[in-house]
């Protein structure tokens, strides 16, 4: 079994092959064992399968050489759509997590260290990007997949609730195992980062509310902010999928 | 998110440190509690040490001060970093809230 070593400083990720018959499909778990015979750096467009993931892997496994494509899920039957997603071209790289995960997770500070580093973004910009990713994975997460709507948390009393509704749903195989996906592509100025959910969509389109509307509102501001700080925000998939562009000539 | 609760005559001073988000709601649910239960005329929500802060953060700090003022309370935001300021400003919170410091 082939063995990969991510070589970039910093990034201590052992991987090996999960298929000895596709060498560019790597494994990397935090609990397997791997012996280290052969080893050799990424080659551009691995693709990663990655479990344990915590908040101290997954920057590293962003930033190692390859641009590797991680997916951290416990379900076998989700490989093929997993890897659907991972071989889409022309990704600096793509994250796929499941709902849980993705709790657990801080993606948006991942990401964002990851293209620091590589020297994509930087200053407040690396602010704004940050921000518009946790608002979009929160969105992907708790409004697409756990099918949790803004409105629970705009009272006081109803924001009581909301924090057991989250957890029970959570809880619930079918939505908590749903997948995220995120897929960042290098513009020729700046990034755009795709966010996708296997949720119900936005019946109606997504709101138009804009930050004065929302100001005193508890809830619904996070696309506001998203269409303040980047360069622009689109949506397809009936609102499943959410795509951001920063840098160039906007934000 | 963690917090420590400090009181100092009418003023009750939550210090918040970490990240605000939506991962936090039950943490934040427990912090309410545990705030309010102080009777304060002024509570003091201290963001110096605060990473982030996302909008179900921002909504986390509408709903202290609609339950503040149900209680004849008010909330000020006092110290925010730049990062959190700036998310504070464009959401137009500074507007809604006083941001002291």
């Amino acid at each position: 079994m082939g063995v990969a070593v991510a070589s970039r400083p910093g990034a201590a990720v052992r991987f090996c092959a999960a298929d000895p018959a596709d060498p560019a499909l790597l494994l990397w778990s935090a609990t397997q064992t791997v012996e280290a015979t052969g080893d050799r750096p990424l080659g551009g467009g691995a693709i990663l399968i990655a479990a344990d993931l915590d908040e101290v892997t997954l920057p590293a496994i962003l930033l190692c050489d390859g641009r590797t494509v991680c997916a951290a899920t416990a379900q076998p039957d989700r490989a093929p759509k997993i890897m659907r997603l991972a071989r889409r071209p022309r990704a600096l790289f793509s994250l796929c997590v499941d709902t849980r995960t993705g709790m657990d997770l801080d993606m948006g500070g991942a990401i964002r260290r990851a293209l620091e580093a590589d020297g994509r973004i930087g200053g407040e910009m690396a602010d704004d990007l940050e921000t518009c990713l946790h608002e979009a994975i929160s969105n992907a997460l708790v409004h697409g997949n756990l099918g949790l709507g803004s409105q629970l948390r705009e009272t006081p009393e109803a924001y009581l609730q909301y924090a057991a509704l989250l957890e029970e749903r959570l809880g619930d195989p079918t939505r908590g195992g749903r997948l995220v996906y995120i897929r960042c592509a290098a513009l020729r100025r700046g990034v755009a980062i795709a966010i996708g959910d296997e949720g119900g969509g936005i019946p109606g389109g997504p709101p138009k509310i804009s930050l004065g509307d929302a100001s005193a509102r508890c809830s619904g501001r996070g696309l506001a902010l998203i269409r303040t700080m980047a360069r622009d925000l689109r949506h397809r998939d009936g609102g499943r999928l959410c795509v951001m562009r920063f840098g160039g000539d906007g934000a | 998110m963690e917090h420590q609760i400090s009181v100092s005559g009418d003023t009750a001073t939550v210090r918040l440190s970490g990240r605000l988000t939506f991962k936090d709601h039950r943490a934040y649910r427990d912090l309410l509690a545990e705030m309010l239960a102080h009777k304060a005329k002024v509570y003091e929500l201290d963001l110096s040490k605060v990473e982030h802060i996302d909008s179900a953060g921002i909504g986390m700090l509408m709903i202290s001060k609609q339950k503040a003022e149900a209680e004849q309370g008010s909330v000020v935001i006092v110290s925010p970093p730049p990062a959190v300021r700036r998310v504070l400003e464009v959401a137009k919170i500074d507007e809604i809230l006083e941001i002291r410091g």
